[in-house]
């Protein structure tokens, strides 16, 4: 991506639009040198043949690629962290490359509404509406409150209806009873129930 | 009575030499383990220069930016006025009011960075023509677009809430 053609790279446009590829490119590099004379401002996309940039303009149309490319392909994005996409947001319409003309006289004689229009075309999206809050997390909080609340109702429905009653072994009777055997046998007599029972009285410590 | 004297000069005469050679008695391995700071102002200048004579372009300039938004550092004033100068030099109005962005985004909650920064570059904004954040209005939203990426709450092809 950033291999760069330092000798042939006269026009920055389309010799960095075809370095992603260089090796296979050298004939194109140099018609592209045929075609464009030297220019160190901005670069004209006017300047670039129409079969180059029906090779190599499918993605991005007709854009000025103005920069490296984090990615792999010339692509627009607007994150915080890499704020100078490789392409221009807006196409070269005749009103934009009319408005660009007029960028390179004195800045001070724009009006803001073309400032703000050189901007928009440049980039798609200011920092402030980049970070601008969503308001998606009441979406995901209505999620998790549907989630946890049927959660909670379906576990209330179960232990109110479906559950079956104990079974006849829990009964207070039976327990009584097997507690009453286990006393008899003499189990777990150090720490256990046997310990607290005094068998000569034959009735509980007390 | 000089024998004692002369014997222990010649001493002295063999043993200095080996005690001033001070030859190693062994040698530890020496790295440089940080990977030190790049000058970023230093870059900046040299960049200053290839665009002044022509040799650079917005091309170089949004490369070094780029590097500069990840680094964890912020631009001072004379960089500040350096790159203005650039764009203007580039004839790119929109990279410059991106860089003033960049940075106001750098400073975090920093105020009174962001302001300090500002008021010292303010003669050459002026100069120049280019308005700061909050005389062009990006310190707020300006629009709304719905998120490309955010096929949950938006349709991707209308961009109209689902």
């Amino acid at each position: 991506m950033l291999s760069r053609i330092p000798a042939k790279a006269v026009v920055h446009i389309n010799t960095r639009a075809l370095s992603q590829s260089a090796p296979r490119l050298t004939t194109a590099v140099t018609r592209v040198d045929a075609l464009v004379e030297k220019s160190t401002s901005q670069p004209d996309s006017s300047k670039i043949s129409q079969a180059i940039k029906d090779l190599w303009y499918p993605q991005i149309g007709n854009r000025d690629i103005v920069g490296p490319s984090i990615w792999t392909s010339h692509d627009y994005h607007d994150t915080p962290d890499q704020p100078y996409p490789a392409v221009r947001f807006a196409e070269n319409t005749s009103e934009v490359l009319a408005l660009r003309a007029k960028e390179k006289g004195d800045w001070n004689s724009l009006t803001m509404e073309e400032k703000k229009q050189l901007y928009r075309n440049s980039f798609r999206q200011t920092f402030a509406e980049m970070n601008a809050p969503t308001g998606s997390y009441k979406r995901i909080f209505i999620h998790v409150f549907y989630i946890v609340g049927f959660s909670i109702l379906y576990q209330l429905y179960f232990s109110l209806t479906c559950v079956p009653p104990k079974a006849r072994a829990y009964s207070e009777e039976i327990e009584t009873g097997r507690m009453q055997r286990m006393v008899m046998m003499g189990m777990n007599p150090v720490a256990g129930l046997a310990s607290k029972y005094d068998y000569e009285k034959n009735e509980w410590k007390k | 009575m000089f024998r004692t004297v002369i014997t222990a000069s010649k001493t002295v005469q063999r043993v200095v030499p080996i005690l001033l050679k001070q030859t190693p008695i062994g040698s530890i391995g020496c790295r440089k383990y940080s990977i030190g700071i790049y000058d970023y102002l230093q870059a900046n200048k040299d960049l200053m220069k290839k665009i002044d004579s022509g040799k650079a372009d917005g091309y170089e300039l949004r490369k070094l930016l780029t590097e500069m938004q990840g680094a964890d550092y912020i631009p001072g004033s004379e960089e500040i006025e350096n790159l203005m100068n650039a764009c203007r030099k580039l004839n790119d109005f929109s990279l410059a009011v991106r860089v003033l962005e960049a940075v106001k985004w750098k400073c975090g909650t920093d105020a009174a960075l962001y302001n300090k920064l500002i008021a010292s570059v303010k003669p050459t904004l002026d100069k120049l023509g280019i308005p700061t954040v909050d005389q062009i209005g990006y310190e707020k939203p300006e629009y709304w677009y719905p998120d490309a990426d955010d096929v949950h709450n938006y349709d991707p092809e209308t961009g109209k809430e689902l």
